[in-house]
C-alpha cells in the first residue's frame, strides 16, 4: 500500500520516516513508520474501518486518536481488545478486527442493528427468563454475539512484573500544565517525577493550535521539554498511564508490562482534558472524529485525516482545527458553529478570511455513509435546546471533526476524594475537595457548548460508543424509574465499557438532568473508580510472591522419597514412598516397634525470660508453672478470654528465670502476638522472644530410641532415672549443641531434640547414621498424626473449633483452678457451672466397614449430634479409631454412635475411653 | 584469595543453600564450624558483578542478638558503640556491625569473620542469668544475604516497598520490613565504595528469598558472588 494520506515533514513528530515497518491488517500487508500506531498507519493507507461495535456490530473507526475510546479495539495474536490508536506498529505484526461474523467489512452480525428497536436497554431483564432455566441457554447465545476479542489460551504473555517507585512530587500529565508544574516543583529542590501516557512529552502543545501562526506551540513545547531535561531533579516516565489513586498518594502506573507502585509525598494532577462528542444521527461513523483526533493524526503521525471536511464547532478551538485541516491539504467545506454569535477569536477571523463557509447557530443533525464511511452531513439551524429546523442542507464530506467541548480528566482527582462540579450557566467544570498532598494543575478557561445533543427520529445518536447506547436508551432508563444517574448506569450499562464513561458521562448527566428536571450539577456523574484505563490481568498478577518455608532437613526428606505437603507456608514430609496406604502404617509400626525419626522443626518456640517469667506463664496458660522444677516439662493449654482452646504445647523450665515454650506450627505467630499484647498490659518483668526459626527439631521415638541416642550424648545423663519422662536437658548430641525434651506425643519412649537451625541436617544425619544398625527410618507427619490419635491427643485446630473449651475436650485436668488469674479463667468458671452440650470422645468403628472421614456427621435419631474430627485405621489396635464430638448425653464409654459416611450410608461405632493405646502411659515412661 | 577445599556437607553448620551453591560450581572455604562460598569459578568476574549487582549467601556468618531491659547497659559495659536510635547500625572498632532493632534489642554481625585471618566465631555475648540482658540466637533464626552494587536499590524496588535508594536510605539505616512478602531486616552497609545491604529473613525462607532475589537481579545483570568478591570490594579504596 502507498500511504496516500501521509503528509510531509514537519508533520508527524512521533514517526521516524527512515524506519519503515511492514505489518498485516485483516490479512493485507501495509507499510507504516516506526512511531506509528496501528490506527495511524492504517489511516495513512486510507483504511478507516477498524472494528465492530459491541451490540449492533456497527462499523467504527478513529474517534479520539488517544486511546480514550473503545472504537479502535483490534485483535493481536494473544492480545485481544488492543487499542489501535495506542499500540505501536512493528514489523511482522498481525492485526485483525474483532467481534464480527464473516469479515470486518462484511459483518453478518451487522444485521442485528435492524432489530434494534426490539433490543432496548435491559431487554434481557424483561425477556428470556421464561420458562424457568431458559436464561442459561440464552446467556450463551448473547455472550457469543456480544463478545469482543478472543483470548488465545495458549499464548504466553510472559514478563509482567511490579516495581515500587518513590518521589517527592509526582506530576501526572506531560502537557503544558504538567510541564510547567514539574518545573515549578523542581525549583523547590525535591525529586520530581513527571508521568505521561503519550510516547513523548508535550501533550496538546504537540497538536493543538492556539493561534493563527502555525508552529508557536511546537516552539513552546521544545522550550519546556528542554528545560525539563536540563533539570536534574526531574525524572520523566513517558508511555506510562497513571491508572488509579489509592490512599496516602499511592498511584498505580502502568508502563509496558510493568505495574509501578508509586508513592509520592505530593501529587500535582495535570491529566488534561477529554474532548467530548456531539450527539446526532450516525455520530459513530468512521470519518466522524474529535477535532483533536484529526489534529493528532496530522501533527503527531503526519496523516491527512480526510479529503473534504466539516468542522462542528462549539468553541473557538474548532477554528484551530479548521486551520490545521486547511494547512494539511484538506478541503474544509464548512465550519458548522452551534453558537449563535460569531466569535472574535483570531483563528475564527482567519478561517473566515480564508473563504471557508461558516454557519453560525447550526448543528450537524445527521450523518450519512457510503461504503461504511462518512459521505455527507445534514446541517440544520438550531431552534432551541436540542431542536433543529425541519430542513437543512447536505454537505458532502468524508471527515467530520467534532469540537464542541471538553471535560477535565477528573477521574484521578475524584478517586482521591475530590468532587466534580458543573456550572449549568456557563457549561464549565470545576474540581474541589482534593486531600492534602494532592493538588490540581492550573487549567485555563474551557469553552463548552452546553447542549450538543440533537435527537433524531431514527435514533443512532450514540451517547456511549462502548455499549451502543442511544439517547432513547438513557431516557427510557429514567422512565423505567431509574432516575438517579448511578441507577441509570447500572440499568443501561452506560459508562461500564472500556472507556469508563470518558465520553458518555457528560451527555448522560445532561440527558438525565433534563429527564428528571434537575440541573446537570445536581445530577452529577457516576463514581470514577480505578482503573482509569483498561489494565490487563497480567498487570494485576505480575510477579507475585508466595513465601514457602523449608526446614533445614527438607532436602533429606526429598532424598528419602518423601511426599511433601504444604501446611501453611511450610513444606512437611507427609510420608515416605509412593503408596500412603503402605507407608503410613509401616512408619507408625516403625515407631511402635523399633525407632523412627520425625522432623518437628516447624513447631513453634518461644523463650520467656525474667523474674516474672513463671507468673507470666501462669496467667497465659491454664496449667500452673510457678512450682515447676528446672529441668522439667509441663503440658501447656492456652485458652482465650472466652475460655476457648486456641493452642497447646509444652513449657520447659530451663532455670528459675528462663522458660522455653513450644506452640503449634500454625499457631505460634498468633500465640506470640497475644503474649506480647498481654505482656504490655501486665507490665511484668518478662522478656519474650519468638525463636521458632532459630531451632530445628527432630523427634527420635520408639523403644530403641535411647539405645540409638545414648552413644551420641554428652553433657547430661540419658539414663531413665537421670532423665525421666517430662524432663528437659541441655548438652550435645554428636557434638551438636542440643536441648532434649522427653515428651510423649506419639506415646513411645522418645526425645524431642531441638538444635540451632543450621545444625539441623547434620543432627538428622548423625541420628540416621547412629540408628542404622537399629533399623531407624524417617517417619512423616501422617504417621505421627496416627500415633497421636492412638494416644488420644488432640490437635488444636483439627480436633477443636472456635467454640471448644477444655471441658468439652475432657482436658479439664489441665486447668489449675487454685493458682489465681489466668486468661479465660473466669469464662471457664462460668462454663463449668453449665451442663455440657457436647463432648469430644474416642470411638471405635464396629466391624470392617468404611472408614469415616474427618467432618463426617454423627447422627442421633436422624439429627446431627456431632462430627468426626480425626479418624484412621490403627495398625497397632487393628481397628478403626477416631475422635468425634457427640451429644454430652451420649458420651459415656459404651454408648453407641452412628456416623454418616456419605452416599446415604452409615457406620456404627462405640464410644470408648481414651487413650486407645497404652492407657497407663507405660511405654512413653520407659 | 582463599584456599578452597571445604565440603559443605561434611561440616555441621550448613547453609540451607549449600546444595544450590554446589550445583552452581561453587568452591567453598571452611571457617570455624561453617563453610562459605569463596567463588563460583571466576572471582574477577564476580568482583565486577559485586560492584554492579551481586548477592552473596552469608547465612553462616557469626552473629548474635541481645534483648532485655539491660541490653544497652550490658553492651556499653562491654565496650560497644551503641546506635542512638532503633533501626540504625554502627560499625564497631573490630569491623563488626551493631544493629539496634528496638529500644532493647540489638543484633551484632561479626563482619570481621569475612576478613582473612583466623575466624573469631560467635560474639561472646551474655548467657542466661546475666542480669536483664538475654542472648538471642540470631545466628540461626535468620539467614543472611549480602546484596551489593549500584543497581541494588533498583533491584530491591521490585521486591520491597521501602525506598532504599542511597540518598533516602543512608549507610547505617535499617528497615524491618517485607521483602518478597516475607519479613526481613534490611541493613545498609557499604563496602568501601560499593553500596551494600545485608538482608536477614527466617532461615527456613532462605531458599525462597534466594530464588526471589535471583529472579529480581536478572534485569540488572546481577549474579551470585562468593566472599572472595566481597573481600575484594571491601579492600578497594580510592
Amino acid at each position: 500500500m502507498t500511504q496516500n494520506n501521509r503528509l510531509p515533514s514537519p508533520q508527524g513528530s512521533f514517526i521516524d520516516r527512515e524506519q519503515a515497518v511492514m505489518f498485516e491488517f485483516e490479512g493485507q500487508v501495509f507499510k507504516g513508520f516506526a512511531g506509528d500506531t496501528i490506527a495511524s498507519a492504517l489511516a495513512a493507507n486510507d483504511v478507516w474501518l477498524l472494528s465492530r461495535s459491541f451490540k449492533y456490530h456497527r462499523p467504527r473507526g478513529i474517534l479520539t486518536m488517544a486511546g480514550q475510546d473503545a472504537n479502535t479495539m483490534v485483535q493481536l495474536p494473544g492480545d485481544p481488545n488492543c487499542l489501535a490508536d495506542r499500540k505501536p506498529v512493528s514489523d511482522g505484526l498481525k492485526v485483525t478486527g474483532q467481534n464480527y461474523s464473516g469479515s470486518l467489512s462484511r459483518d453478518r452480525g451487522g444485521l442485528i442493528g435492524r432489530f434494534a428497536r426490539f433490543l432496548p436497554v435491559g431487554f434481557y431483564y424483561h425477556a428470556f427468563y421464561r420458562p424457568r432455566g431458559i436464561w442459561n441457554w440464552w446467556s450463551r447465545v448473547f455472550r457469543s454475539m456480544a463478545g469482543l476479542g478472543v483470548i488465545d489460551q495458549s499464548a504466553v504473555a510472559g514478563g509482567f512484573d511490579k516495581q515500587y517507585r518513590f518521589c517527592d512530587v509526582l506530576v501526572i500529565g506531560g502537557g503544558p500544565v504538567g510541564l510547567n508544574a514539574a518545573i515549578r516543583a523542581a525549583r523547590s529542590g525535591g525529586e520530581v517525577l513527571l508521568v505521561d501516557d503519550q510516547p513523548a512529552l508535550g501533550g496538546s502543545l504537540r497538536y493543538a493550535r492556539a493561534g493563527v501562526a502555525a508552529g508557536e506551540e511546537a516552539r513552546r513545547c521544545d522550550q519546556l521539554i528542554s528545560e525539563i531535561h536540563a533539570t536534574p531533579n526531574i525524572k520523566v516516565m513517558t508511555g506510562a498511564t497513571a491508572n488509579g489513586w489509592y490512599a496516602d498518594n499511592w498511584i498505580s502506573v502502568l508502563r509496558g508490562k510493568r505495574l509501578h507502585k508509586l508513592r509520592a509525598h505530593k501529587i500535582v494532577l495535570c491529566p488534561g482534558l477529554l474532548e467530548q462528542h456531539a450527539l446526532f444521527h450516525n455520530n459513530d461513523l468512521p470519518g466522524v472524529m474529535m477535532g483533536t483526533a484529526a489534529q493528532r493524526l496530522i501533527k503527531l503521525y503526519g496523516v491527512r485525516p480526510g479529503k473534504r471536511a466539516v468542522v462542528l464547532a462549539g468553541n473557538d478551538d474548532a477554528y484551530g482545527v479548521a486551520l490545521d485541516l486547511r494547512d494539511a491539504g484538506v478541503e474544509v467545506a464548512a465550519v458548522v458553529d452551534c453558537r449563535s454569535e460569531k466569535t472574535d477569536d483570531e483563528r475564527a477571523v482567519a478561517v473566515a478570511e480564508s473563504g471557508i463557509d461558516v454557519l453560525m447557530g447550526h448543528a450537524v443533525y445527521a450523518a450519512a455513509d457510503a461504503k461504511q464511511h462518512l459521505s455527507s452531513v445534514d446541517v440544520r439551524r438550531i431552534l432551541g435546546q436540542g431542536e433543529c429546523a425541519d430542513h437543512g442542507k447536505t454537505i458532502d464530506c468524508d471527515l467530520l471533526c467534532m469540537s464542541v467541548g471538553f471535560m477535565p480528566a477528573y477521574q484521578l482527582a475524584c478517586q482521591a476524594g475530590a468532587s466534580l462540579n458543573y456550572d449549568d450557566q456557563s457549561a464549565s467544570f470545576s474540581i474541589d475537595g482534593l486531600p492534602d498532598g494532592c493538588e490540581l494543575g492550573e487549567v485555563g478557561d474551557v469553552q463548552n457548548f452546553p447542549w450538543p445533543i440533537f435527537a433524531h427520529p431514527g435514533g443512532k445518536e450514540f451517547v456511549d460508543f462502548d455499549e451502543d447506547l442511544q439517547i432513547k436508551d438513557i431516557i427510557n432508563a429514567t422512565l423505567a424509574g431509574y432516575e438517579h444517574v448511578q441507577l441509570v448506569k447500572r440499568y443501561s450499562t452506560c459508562g461500564m465499557g472500556p472507556s469508563q464513561g470518558r465520553h458518555s458521562a457528560l451527555p448522560t448527566a445532561r440527558l438525565v438532568a433534563k429527564a428528571t428536571n434537575k440541573t446537570v450539577n445536581e445530577t452529577g456523574v457516576t463514581t470514577a473508580r480505578p482503573p482509569f484505563a483498561p489494565e490487563t490481568l497480567g498487570h494485576c498478577a505480575g510477579r507475585s510472591f508466595y513465601p514457602a518455608l523449608r526446614t533445614s532437613i527438607h532436602h533429606r526428606h526429598i532424598e528419602e522419597g518423601a511426599q511433601m505437603l504444604q501446611a501453611g507456608p511450610w513444606y512437611r514430609p507427609a510420608y515416605y514412598g509412593d503408596d500412603p496406604d503402605r507407608a503410613i502404617p509401616a512408619e507408625a509400626s516403625q515407631i511402635r516397634e523399633s525407632v523412627g525419626l520425625i522432623d518437628v522443626s516447624t513447631l513453634g518456640g518461644i523463650e520467656v525470660r525474667g523474674a516474672d517469667a513463671a507468673e507470666f506463664l501462669n496467667r497465659v496458660y491454664t496449667f500452673a508453672y510457678k512450682k515447676q522444677a528446672p529441668g522439667t516439662v509441663r503440658y501447656a493449654l492456652m485458652t482465650n478470654e472466652a475460655g476457648v482452646v486456641i493452642d497447646d504445647g509444652v513449657v520447659c523450665r530451663l532455670d528459675e528465670r528462663h522458660f522455653y515454650v513450644t506452640a503449634t506450627t500454625g499457631g505460634v505467630d498468633a500465640v506470640f502476638r497475644k503474649m506480647l499484647q498481654w505482656n504490655a498490659q501486665w507490665r511484668l518483668d518478662v522478656t519474650l522472644s519468638n525463636v521458632t526459626q532459630a531451632y530445628a527439631g527432630v523427634n527420635i521415638a520408639g523403644p530403641k530410641s535411647r539405645e540409638v541416642l545414648a552413644p551420641l550424648c554428652e553433657g547430661f545423663d540419658i539414663d531413665r532415672e537421670a532423665f525421666p519422662y517430662l524432663g528437659v536437658r541441655r548438652g550435645t548430641v554428636a557434638g551438636i549443641p542440643a536441648m532434649l525434651l522427653r515428651v510423649g506425643f506419639v506415646g513411645e519412649l522418645g526425645y524431642e531434640i531441638h538444635t540451632p537451625q543450621h545444625y539441623g541436617e547434620a543432627l538428622w544425619d548423625a541420628l540416621m547414621s547412629a540408628g542404622s544398625s537399629a533399623g531407624i527410618r524417617p517417619v512423616g507427619i501422617e504417621a505421627q498424626r496416627l500415633l497421636r490419635l492412638e494416644k488420644g491427643h488432640v490437635i488444636v485446630g483439627q480436633d477443636t473449633d472456635a467454640m471448644s473449651n477444655p471441658m468439652e475436650l475432657q482436658m479439664d485436668w489441665a486447668i489449675a483452678r487454685k493458682k489465681g488469674y489466668f486468661v479465660g479463667g473466669r469464662s471457664l468458671e462460668v462454663l463449668e457451672r453449665r451442663p455440657l452440650q457436647r463432648v469430644l470422645v474416642g470411638f471405635c468403628v464396629n466391624g470392617n466397614t468404611a472408614v469415616p472421614k474427618e467432618g463426617h456427621l454423627v447422627i442421633d435419631a436422624e439429627t446431627m449430634s456431632g462430627r468426626v474430627t480425626s479418624c484412621a485405621w490403627s495398625p497397632s489396635l487393628k481397628k478403626t479409631i477416631g475422635l468425634a464430638y457427640v451429644d454430652a448425653a451420649s458420651s459415656a464409654p459404651g454408648s453407641a454412635m452412628s456416623i454418616s459416611v456419605g452416599g446415604g450410608r452409615t457406620v456404627s461405632a462405640e464410644v470408648v475411653p481414651v487413650p486407645f493405646y497404652d492407657p497407663e502411659g507405660e511405654r512413653q515412661g520407659l | 584469595m582463599t584456599n578452597v577445599t571445604a565440603d559443605p556437607a561434611k561440616v555441621r553448620r550448613r547453609s540451607q543453600l549449600y546444595r544450590w551453591h554446589e550445583n552452581h560450581d561453587a568452591a567453598f572455604i571452611k571457617r570455624a564450624d561453617a563453610t562459605y562460598v569463596a567463588t563460583y569459578g571466576d572471582s574477577r568476574n564476580e568482583t565486577a558483578a559485586a560492584v554492579r549487582l551481586g548477592i552473596c549467601d552469608l547465612s553462616l556468618l557469626p552473629r548474635q542478638g541481645i534483648t532485655g531491659a539491660d541490653s544497652t547497659g550490658w553492651l556499653r559495659v562491654h565496650g560497644y558503640a551503641i546506635p542512638q536510635r532503633p533501626n540504625t547500625a554502627v560499625k564497631q572498632t573490630e569491623n563488626d556491625l551493631l544493629v539496634r532493632l528496638s529500644a532493647e534489642e540489638f543484633l551484632c554481625l561479626r563482619l570481621s569473620d569475612l576478613e582473612d585471618g583466623p575466624p573469631t566465631g560467635q560474639p561472646a555475648w551474655p548467657v542466661d542469668g546475666d542480669g536483664d540482658a538475654f542472648p538471642l540466637p540470631r545466628a540461626d533464626s535468620h539467614c543472611l544475604f549480602a546484596v551489593t552494587g549500584d543497581a541494588a536499590p533498583a533491584m530491591f524496588s521490585k521486591v520491597c516497598a521501602v525506598d532504599l535508594r542511597s540518598h533516602k536510605f543512608a549507610n547505617g539505616c535499617v528497615a524491618q520490613t517485607s521483602v518478597a512478602r516475607i519479613n526481613a531486616i534490611v541493613i545498609r552497609h557499604d563496602l568501601q565504595q560499593t553500596q551494600g545491604f545485608f538482608v536477614l529473613t527466617a532461615t527456613s525462607a532462605a531458599e525462597y528469598l534466594w530464588d526471589c532475589l535471583l529472579d529480581a537481579i536478572n534485569e540488572y545483570e546481577g549474579q551470585p558472588v562468593g566472599i572472595d568478591a566481597l573481600q575484594a570490594i571491601s579492600n578497594t579504596t580510592t
